[in-house]
């Protein structure tokens, strides 16, 4: 249990997939392993092991998601269990966003024996739903890329490699890669694009704004999205934001429904740590030179994500289908319960 | 199946990585905060340094540590036993291995062969290392060199590229490597001592069959190597080897008998430093305020027991990072108008008044800082109150001091545990402060004598400590001044130091590289110096004794030719040290210019036979002559009468004609009070003749 914890602090994860796969499988565990009586005391248990794991890693977004989730589902799978229609329980819905105290009245100390069951089967299918969700938002690429249609992507993300592969197999079309420095994860998406065939340019961050001019479309990957619709996006989106407004391209941006969050970025604050990720500045400027006399006093940053403002989005493509940034709220209203919203 | 479950364990067994950490330092640089904790325990960035060690063995995958704890083990001990490395959790084994009796590194490492407890490769890991590298690179490479050959590559050393003006390049790690390109394979391994600045290579390194020669001033030793088993029994064989240097020296002499081989790993993107001395603390600090150790930041640091976090909220109370490198404890407070600037981080319950500025420093746990303070660069551990008022720059502050109000404190201090400063006082910059009056010497006992009252004038009505050898230090003749004896050099300072000394003394020495002029025996420069002294020394002592005691030339021979062995000199040395003692014997005995040939030839009738035994070849009657003509440039007497000498050697045979006709017509460039050409013009007469003599015969002939 606590090796969970220790590969978090210490960012032992691949991408924010693989995050949420290990968070589940561990909420999943703590659900199958430890004991409890009904629901209350699970959600209880689930509420504190999620405020250990949050803390231990706050700028990774995706593990609060899932514990959100995992607490919505024991709700739904305890109402579904005492028979109680779906409508009584989403009935209030609306008005329960605004007067969340109202609805505390709600008892879950019922002793339900197949809860447990239950409860993990519906973790299991959110677990298959999380495996297919890349494959289901790279079904719906054929609508959104055209023939002859020059898109541009930064960096290096798996969900539009596998979009803009699914687009290939019917369409031709052109891509521009912006590498995104100092990573160089763009050119890693170049390779992988040109060996499928699909005719690549890679240019440097820097270019940007020249030659937005002739891009059809943006597509970007996304860290998280918060709950105003805003990215918390690699370094560099909020550039490519900016430019592709300036040229009116619209940017279309892919994430699976666990990176919706209900932070806004106000909350967040000045506090670099829980918004932002400082790597080592090693990549930046090698630790042989920068500790050199001449560079005596020079302050060098490698700061990983960029904020990037909902009206600059255009589309948000998840596994469930295109959504407006406007209407995250409602997404969001559906995914947590509203009791959740602090753990 | 059942063969397979059998087979399982002992692959296993096999992949196990393990790691000596060596948690003591076994000097004194941080002496006297070292008197009551051990360095391993010093907060870097409010993290014991071990911490840092033990963290970064076990991301690189190291299933068991054994801590070698010596002295003050049962703090180290207490500390693990709480840490979440003693966790049934942990992701790797942890056991202190306590024991006084061991002083050395390479005591350490005997120990470790008594109990053999390691069957494959193992790593040697210094305790204060701070690093994110990935050892699973240079262990590959380890392994499949044992692979290729079962004995020869015996370790291999982590070592970092850096820049030679590098800030976390000090003048005590001061390294050049000689190193095989193709196969990293290390040929010569020199540390610069504080005076040095020449290297001599041996020339056989430069002679192997196709080898190409890398020499790197480029890198620093981490102090980390992946060791076969057999190295400690190397420490075993060899009882003198203290440090892990020696070792490297000793293999490498001994390369030819024993086929041992080092091998360098050379790290050139991940971070890796040690905190060896008050000035890699600082950088140390600073790198870690400026991420270069990331992941291990001030922020993603769980030190603090699980258990503990479990049933508190310590999770919660973590740092928060601001702009400009600056981490704020969730849980300290800022007082109003106070500013804390870049590379900044204050602990968990420490408060700070009002208008005070803190920047570049480290403030630990549950301090009190008062109003108006000024602190850059420092290091302010628990527990301690600054009173409003204070200046502090670039000093070190240690657990549970109390500075009074309006104290300044300038550049390199030390104000060790629980003393106190003050009020309105100016310290020094370089002063020490400790509570007890402990002197240099009795680091090992434990008398305290605390008779003395405080030193009060010094430091303030209500001080509490004394001044620490304070006054003693500038004795000792070192030119660097005190603050920087105990702070250690970088080596940016070190070497500005340096050239100005060089230019004091006409600076005529070039930095580097000047390469030994072909004897294949100097395998090791550094203590060749030493050795040669002594060897003059004893080798003058024994003709001096030889002429008052009149003994035989034959004995005296022998008992030359002994010393010879015992500190490996080569013919040249020989010859050269019996020519000059000879003069220096001839020089001491006589203050009067006129009697001073009779003196000589006397000393040199007495030693004819002795002479003629060493200077049979002519190479040896060259250096003879050579060093005559060196010894004549510095002493008038000899200058006046290097004829006659010259003629009584050519007469006894013991200098032949055309070796004193090739040293006349090739002067090399020697230097002293006289030049070489004044020597020339003395002995011109006696030149000719032995020109025209020459002749005769050629004629007769």
């Amino acid at each position: 249990m606590e090796q969970f914890l220790l590969d978090l602090k210490q960012e032992k994860f691949n991408g924010s997939y693989d995050l949420a796969y290990k968070t589940i499988n561990h909420l999943r565990k703590v659900i199958s392993q430890t004991r409890w009586a009904h629901a209350q005391e699970l959600m209880n248990t689930i509420r504190k092991e999620g405020k250990q794991i949050v803390a231990a890693q706050p700028s990774e977004y995706v593990v609060g998601n899932i514990v959100r989730r995992v607490l919505k589902i024991i709700r739904e799978e305890y109402v579904r269990l005492l028979g109680e229609s779906e409508e009584s329980a989403n009935k209030e819905s609306l008005h329960q966003m605004f007067t969340p105290g109202d609805y505390d009245g709600e008892d879950h100390t019922k002793l339900l024996k197949e809860l447990k069951t239950t409860v993990i089967e519906a973790v299991n299918e959110y677990i298959e739903e999380m495996e297919a969700s890349i494959h289901n938002i790279s079904a719906q690429a054929i609508e959104h890329i055209h023939s002859n249609e020059v898109i541009l992507t930064l960096g290096k993300s798996r969900t539009v490699e596998a979009f803009l592969k699914q687009a290939a197999k019917k369409r031709k079309f052109h891509v521009i890669v912006v590498e995104g420095a100092p990573l160089y994860h763009g050119h890693e998406l170049a390779k992988s694009l040109a060996s499928k065939g699909i005719e690549t340019t890679v240019i440097t961050d820097t270019a940007i704004f020249a030659i937005m001019s002739r891009v059809n479309k943006v597509i970007i990957g996304t860290h998280s999205v918060l709950a105003n619709g805003g990215l918390k996006a690699v370094n560099g989106a909020h550039m490519v934001a900016l430019a592709a407004a300036h040229h009116a391209v619209p940017l279309i941006v892919l994430g699976a429904m666990f990176k919706l969050c209900l932070l806004h970025h106000s909350d967040i604050g000045g506090s670099e740590a829980t918004f932002n990720r400082l790597a080592s500045p090693q990549e930046v400027l090698g630790y042989y030179d920068a500790g050199s006399e001449e560079m005596t006093g020079v302050q060098i940053y490698n700061p990983t994500f960029d904020y990037v403002p909902p009206e600059l989005v255009t589309l948000f493509i998840s596994n469930i289908g295109g959504n407006a940034p406007s209407y995250m709220y409602r997404l969001l209203s559906e995914l947590y319960h509203p009791d959740d919203h602090v753990l | 199946m059942s063969n397979k479950r059998k087979k399982e364990p002992t692959i296993k067994q096999e992949n196990i990585l393990e790691a000596v950490v060596i948690a003591d330092s076994f000097n004194k640089r941080f002496y006297p905060v070292t008197a009551e904790r051990p360095r391993c325990l010093f907060p870097v960035a409010n993290q014991p340094l071990i911490s840092y060690t033990l963290e970064f063995l076990s991301i690189c995958g190291v299933k068991h540590i054994y801590v070698y704890a010596c002295h003050c083990y049962d703090q180290v001990k207490r500390y693990v036993q709480q840490s979440k490395w003693a966790n049934a959790g942990s992701p790797c084994t942890v056991t202190v291995v306590c024991s006084q009796s061991l002083t050395s590194v390479g005591d350490v490492l005997r120990e470790v062969d008594q109990k053999t407890l390691f069957k494959t490769d193992f790593l040697v890991v210094p305790g204060d290392v701070v690093s994110n590298m990935q050892l699973a690179t240079s262990l590959k490479e380890h392994r499949a060199r044992r692979e290729k050959d079962k004995n020869a590559p015996l370790m291999t050393l982590v070592l970092r590229t850096s820049s030679p003006t590098h800030r976390s390049r000090t003048a005590e790690d001061d390294i050049v490597l000689a190193l095989d390109q193709s196969t990293n394979r290390v040929l010569h391994y020199h540390r610069f001592l504080k005076t040095q600045s020449k290297v001599n290579f041996p020339l056989s390194i430069f002679q192997g069959p196709g080898s190409r020669v890398e020499l790197r001033y480029d890198l620093i030793d981490t102090g980390i190597s992946v060791c076969s088993p057999q190295v400690p029994q190397l420490f075993t064989d060899n009882f003198d080897y203290q440090t892990q240097y020696d070792l490297v020296k000793g293999v490498l002499i001994n390369e030819e008998f024993l086929g041992n081989q080092i091998h360098a790993h050379i790290e050139k993107s991940r971070y890796c430093s040690r905190v060896y001395n008050f000035h890699s603390y600082d950088v140390v600090s600073h790198d870690i305020l400026s991420r270069w150790s990331h992941p291990f930041v001030p922020e993603n640091t769980i030190d603090e027991p699980i258990e503990n976090c479990k049933s508190g909220d310590c999770f919660f109370e973590s740092y928060s990072l601001l702009r400009h490198n600056v981490y704020l404890h969730n849980t300290c407070t800022l007082g109003q108008n106070s500013v804390v600037l870049d590379c900044s981080l204050i602990g968990r319950g420490t408060r700070i008044g009002k208008r005070c500025k803190i920047s570049n420093s480290v403030v630990g746990n549950n301090c009190h800082i008062h109003d108006d303070c000024i602190i850059d660069g420092s290091y302010i551990w628990d527990n301690s109150t600054i009173g409003s008022n204070c200046k502090i720059s670039k000093s070190f502050i240690c657990d549970g001091v109390q500075v009074h109000d309006g104290v300044i404190v300038h550049q390199g201090s030390v104000l060790c545990d629980m003393v106190h400063v003050g009020p309105k006082v100016d310290l020094d910059s370089g002063s020490v402060v400790h509570l007890s009056t402990l002197s240099n010497d009795d680091f090992d006992s434990d008398e305290l004598q605390e008779t003395r009252p405080y030193d009060i004038g010094e430091l303030g009505d209500e001080g509490r400590g004394y001044l620490w050898g304070g006054h003693e230090g500038s004795e000792s003749g070192s030119d660097a001044p005190l603050v920087m004896q105990m702070w250690g050099l970088s080596l940016q300072e070190h070497n500005k130091l340096k050239q100005d000394q060089l230019d004091d003394h006409d600076g005529s020495e070039s930095e580097l590289s000047s390469l030994a002029s072909g004897d294949e025996e100097n395998n090791d420069p550094i203590i060749l110096d030493d050795d040669l002294s002594t060897f003059q020394k004893e080798v003058k002592e024994s003709l001096c004794g030889g002429i008052e005691e009149n003994i035989q030339c034959d004995n005296l021979v022998l008992e030359i030719n002994s010393s010879k062995y015992a500190y490996n000199m080569s013919v040249k040395d020989v010859v050269q040290t019996v020519t000059r003692s000879l003069l220096e014997i001839a020089t001491d005995r006589t203050s009067n210019n006129a009697h001073y040939f009779s003196t000589v030839k006397k000393i040199l009738a007495h030693y004819i036979p002795l002479l003629l035994n060493y200077n049979k070849h002519g190479s040896s009657q060259l250096d003879c002559i050579y060093t005559l003509e060196e010894f004549a440039l510095n002493s008038e007497p000899t200058l006046n009468c290097l004829v006659k000498i010259l003629m009584y050697l050519y007469e006894s045979d013991v200098l032949s004609e055309e070796v004193i006709l090739h040293w006349n017509s090739n002067p090399r460039k020697l230097t002293g009070i006289f030049s070489t050409e004044e020597v020339r013009n003395k002995v011109e007469k006696f030149i000719e003749w032995l020109e025209e003599a020459e002749e005769e015969d050629s004629d007769d002939a």
